[in-house]
């Protein structure tokens, strides 16, 4: 253990490199990580939390949320749908908004509280219950904040906030069926109902989603039902998207990982002529791994509680448009393995010690 | 030099171990920059790779192809806009269709074949003629799943017979389908039962003028190129995390291997001050350390990118991969440099080595 840490008390700089060097290789997982779980979830977030198992899409919609249109009486056919518990309309479109950093698009959602269909992602306030009432995902929203939708020029009040409910990487609001309705007649009047884009369905205690979505298919006309999962997969694009950071967050990791085993390996053998001197005067090979152990630890250690101030200054400063939180699973996770992975490659070349004779110490090669 | 490359020669597997940590950074940003690139220009090509220097939109659009709702009477206001070379209606329909692969989301553009945003880059076949209906060229990644000319498309109840592809034309990473106006309406009203009997709506204008410049059209937003494509839904944030995370990479990747020799050469203190004890001059040494860097770096630059080419032929075909050679001369620049920046970082410190120390002092 003293060996471990005069040496690393000796060699400052050293170590100050080494740990800067690791430091910025964590930083670099946990940041890409991180960013690219925000972009994902800010694309499907919205489906993903609506409230219910199944979600009912019109035939014609080719499994398409955003084409589907459902005349409103369909709820009601598929409640009687065995398996079905509930069922709640949600309309899905993107509006013109005024929103607190300028006029842009945004993604309006129109569901019911306390039915299925409405969004489970609230962290503060309530879901709208009024005309006048809005929930905000993005776009830095506090709590009494107006938002003006200009196809109907009025202005509604935040009254609710939530976490991982946006659609398209957009600011998303949610709001009272009848809002949806009266932004939809604004920009096309004389359409003779306000169709909905889909029905959400909770399915009664012990039924199996994907048999009670099947049965909504054979059961309503000119519909097709879907698991949720395999509704928020169907949306185009997303199988790239999720494909693409799926790839990238796991040869960072991945990466990441060997380029720290190699560091560790690269200076463990560096110092075996060191090491082969401390055998020769009496250090057993368990000493000299404890002491490489100990290095590591510290290292890793150090540069995780480094990597993680610098994820967390970047993911501070970020101006991407999407909410990005830094997870704690995410930071215990990486470090983790970070340091299982170094420690196996530090003692992987501490055992090649064990086999060198500690005559060469004193002069043979 | 014979120094430094006797050194690279004899100590095999310590450079292996370097330059494949070197490689593995290369490999990673050059990959990261790829899958980038290929989801960026997959979901913009329909408005990158076209004749339309901009796109003119209702006011209320935001800018989407998808939103944007005119009359085909705006062409003509448009074509009078100052600035403005050709106007022509552009009209898009998200759905599904029918093809001889199977059921595939389509993203259908109508064009007047004549006129301003024409795609520019057929491969094969040709785009459909002036006044030619029921016909349509077709995105390549559309051909790649095994669409071919001759072969019919079915969108809605009408089909369209292929007569052409086109490359790098996606638009949201679905594959396009360019057609007429008319014939687009007609696949458009079938979908979309709201819009039966409409017959003079677009979406979108097509202008043809200076490269970059929006020209003013009264009562139109208008848009370049670029900005049309940065307005898809979700196509900036997408953009802007990918850019965050590739410069991110880039530098992180640049102070590593700068780091890593640094310590690489540190660790060598002892080495250096026997040889200046042998009477090594403190140039030679640092060249030698210089050349071993560069020696490396360019090893695992080339390790690096030949991987990364070859990730990009095994991943999904729903993955887009870009390999751009722009991309790889910066990343193999900005490693090399790091790499000699990081081993002169220690030169100050091989030259301060007294080589007494070489016979017995403390370093």
């Amino acid at each position: 253990m003293n060996l471990a840490l005069t040496e690393m008390k000796r060699s400052k700089l050293k170590f100050g490199l080494l740990i800067g060097a690791v430091a910025l290789l964590v930083f670099l997982v946990l940041f890409l990580t991180t960013l690219s779980t925000a972009l994902v979830t800010s694309i499907t977030g919205a489906l993903n939390g609506l409230d219910g198992q199944v979600l009912v899409y019109s035939d014609a919609a080719r499994d398409n949320l955003q084409a589907s249109r459902l005349p409103p009486t369909v709820v009601a056919e598929v409640e009687k749908v065995p398996g079905v518990a509930a069922a709640g309309g949600v309309t899905l479109g993107t509006v013109s908004a005024e929103l607190l950093d300028g006029s842009g698009d945004l993604q309006l959602v129109g569901s019911t509280a306390g039915e299925p269909g409405a969004p489970t992602g609230l962290v503060a306030g309530e879901l709208p219950a009024r005309k006048d009432e809005i929930a905000m995902d993005g776009s830095g929203y506090a709590l009494g904040d107006e938002v003006t939708l200009s196809e109907v020029d009025r202005a509604l009040t935040v009254v609710g906030l939530l976490k991982g409910s946006q659609f398209n990487a957009s600011p998303t609001g949610y709001v009272v069926p009848a809002v949806y309705d009266e932004v939809v007649r604004a920009a096309n009047p004389g359409v003779p109902f306000v169709p909905l884009n889909a029905v959400a369905v909770a399915v009664s205690p012990g039924a199996d989603p994907a048999v009670v979505a099947q049965q909504i298919t054979d059961d309503v006309p000119k519909v097709k039902g879907y698991v949720k999962g395999d509704a928020v997969s169907l949306i185009p694009g997303v199988e790239s998207i999720t494909q693409t950071f799926g790839i990238l967050v796991g040869l960072t990791f991945v990466i990441g990982i060997v380029v720290i085993g190699f560091f560790f390996l690269i200076l463990t053998v560096q110092k075996m002529r060191t090491f082969t001197l401390l055998r020769a005067i009496g250090a057993s090979t368990g000493k000299l791994s404890a002491a490489v152990a100990v290095q590591i630890a510290v290292v890793v250690i150090a540069a995780g509680i480094l990597a993680v101030l610098l994820t967390y200054g970047a993911v501070q400063g970020l101006s991407t448009g999407i909410p990005v939180t830094l997870s704690p699973v995410l930071v215990t996770g990486t470090v983790g393995a970070v340091l299982l992975f170094s420690l196996l490659a530090g003692l992987l070349s501490i055992r090649r010690i064990s086999g060198i004779d500690p005559a060469t110490a004193a002069g043979a090669r | 030099m014979m120094l430094a490359l006797n050194e690279i020669r004899r100590g095999r597997g310590r450079f292996a171990a370097i330059i494949g940590a070197l490689a593995l950074i290369v490999f990673l940003v050059l990959t990261l920059a790829a899958l980038g690139d290929g989801l960026f220009y997959g979901s913009t090509g329909a408005v990158r790779n076209t004749t339309a220097t901009a796109y003119a939109f209702n006011s209320d659009a935001e800018g989407s192809l998808i939103r944007s709702s005119l009359k085909e009477t705006a062409v003509a206001r448009a074509a009078r806009a100052p600035g403005v070379a050709a106007a022509s209606p552009v009209g898009v329909l998200l759905s599904a269709g029918d093809t001889p692969a199977g059921e595939q989301d389509l993203a259908v553009f109508g064009i007047q074949a004549d006129g301003a945003g024409v795609p520019t880059t057929v491969s094969e076949g040709r785009l459909p003629a002036p006044g030619e209906n029921d016909t349509a060229a077709i995105d390549q990644s559309l051909a790649t799943s095994g669409v071919a000319v001759g072969d019919m498309v079915t969108v809605g109840r009408t089909d369209v017979e292929v007569v052409g592809v086109v490359d790098d034309v996606s638009y949201q990473l679905q594959p396009t389908v360019w057609t007429s106006v008319r014939t687009w309406r007609e696949m458009r009203n079938a979908v979309r039962p709201e819009f039966t009997g409409v017959t003079d709506d677009i979406n979108a204008v097509a202008i043809e003028g200076p490269e970059g410049a929006a020209p003013q059209v009264p009562g139109l937003t208008v848009l370049t190129a670029e900005q049309t494509g940065l307005a898809i839904p979700g196509v900036a944030q997408q953009k802007s995390t990918l850019n965050t995370i590739i410069y991110t990479a880039l530098a992180v990747a640049a102070l590593v291997v700068a780091l890593f020799f640094a310590l690489v050469v540190l660790e060598k203190r002892e080495l250096f001050a026997a040889l200046k004890a042998l009477g090594t001059s403190t140039t030679r040494l640092g060249l030698g350390v210089v050349l071993q860097a560069v020696v490396a770096t360019l090893i695992g630059i080339v390790i690096g990118a030949v991987a990364s080419r070859l990730l990009g032929m095994v991943v999904p075909e729903q993955v887009p991969t870009l390999f751009r050679n722009d991309t790889l001369l910066t990343i193999a620049v900005f490693t090399l440099v790091a790499g000699v920046l990081g081993a002169a970082f220690s030169l100050r410190r091989i030259a301060r080595i007294d080589p007494a120390t070489a016979i017995g002092g403390a370093l």
